[in-house]
C-alpha cells in the first residue's frame, strides 16, 4: 500500500522514527513529550571585530503542538537541557514549524 | 633597530591588560585571555571567554611646530571584550560586558601613561554589541585614544 507524504511525516514525527528526537514541550506548566528532528549545527557569529563559535539548535516539530506557545514562559527541553524558543518559523505551508533553540 | 614607539605602546597595553584578573581585584578574568589583532576566521571557543582583543588602527601625526621634527600623534586604540553569562553568582551576558568596560577603565586609569611609554591616555567611546545563539555574547568595545611623540619624523621615541 503506497503512503502519501503526510504518512511518512508521521512516521518522522513518532517514537519510532529514525531521526526523531524525544522533547518535552512545557507549555503553561503542563509538559509533554513530543518526537521531531533536532539539528544544532556549528554557527560563527561575527561580534564585532572577533568571532564567537556556537551552535545554532533548532527543533523541527508540528506547528500545532505549538500554537499556544508562550516564547516568554514556555520551555523545550532536549537531552536534559532547557531551551529557551527564541523564534518559531512556520516551513512550508505551515503544518510543521522550525523552534529556533537559544540557552539563554 | 629598536622598536618603534607604536609598537613599545602596544607591548605596554597587553602587559598592562593581562592585570585583569579577579585575583588581582578586578571583576572578570578578561585579562587571561588577551590578544592583538585576532580575525574573525580564529574564533573564540567558549572556554576562551571572558576575552580581550587590541587594535590599534588610526595614528594621526601633527607637527609640534612648523620646521620642527617633533611629532605629536594620537592613535586611536579599540579593545575588544567578549563576555558571556556565568553561573555561581548568576551574571548575565550584558552585566558581564558592562563590567568588562568597567575593568578596562579601571586599569588604564590606574597609570595613563603605561609607565611613561606613552604621553597620555583619553578614553573616547564605549559600546555594545549583542549576538544571539544558543547563548548570549556581547561585544564591548573601549576605544581609547593614546598621544605620544616621536622625533626626527621617525616612529621611535
Amino acid at each position: 500500500m503506497a503512503m502519501d507524504f503526510s504518512d511518512d511525516w508521521d512516521l518522522v514525527y513518532s517514537a519510532s522514527g529514525e531521526f526523531a528526537t524525544a522533547a518535552t514541550l512545557t507549555i503553561s506548566a503542563a509538559t509533554s513529550t513530543v518526537y521531531g528532528i533536532f539539528d544544532k549545527a556549528h554557527q560563527a557569529l561575527d561580534m564585532e571585530n572577533v568571532s564567537v563559535t556556537s551552535a545554532g539548535p533548532r527543533y523541527r516539530c508540528q506547528s500545532a503542538l505549538v500554537s499556544s506557545f508562550n516564547r516568554k514562559t514556555d520551555t523545550v527541553t532536549i537531552s536534559s537541557v532547557v531551551y529557551k524558543v527564541k523564534a518559531i518559523e512556520p516551513i512550508g505551508t505551515g503544518e510543521d514549524s522550525y523552534l529556533v533553540l537559544s540557552i539563554d | 633597530m629598536a622598536d618603534t614607539k607604536r609598537q613599545d605602546i602596544i607591548d605596554a597595553l597587553l602587559v598592562r591588560l593581562a592585570l585583569i584578573l579577579t585575583a588581582s581585584g578586578y571583576q572578570t578574568n578578561a585579562g587571561a585571555n588577551l590578544s592583538e589583532w585576532r580575525s574573525d576566521v580564529d574564533e573564540l571557543a567558549a572556554n576562551e571567554i571572558p576575552s580581550l582583543c587590541i587594535y590599534d588602527t588610526t595614528d594621526d601625526w601633527e607637527p609640534e611646530a612648523f620646521g620642527q621634527y617633533r611629532y605629536k600623534h594620537k592613535m586611536s586604540v579599540i579593545i575588544e571584550g567578549i563576555a558571556k553569562a556565568s553561573t555561581s553568582p548568576t551574571v548575565t551576558a550584558m552585566q558581564n560586558a558592562r563590567k568588562i568596560i568597567q575593568d578596562i577603565h579601571a586599569c588604564i586609569g590606574s597609570d595613563r601613561t603605561l609607565g611613561a611609554v606613552a604621553d597620555w591616555i583619553e578614553p573616547k567611546s564605549d559600546r555594545l554589541i549583542v549576538k544571539h545563539a544558543e547563548n548570549k555574547f556581547m561585544a564591548c568595545q573601549v576605544t581609547l585614544e593614546i598621544s605620544y611623540t616621536t622625533i626626527n619624523y621617525g616612529t621611535t621615541a
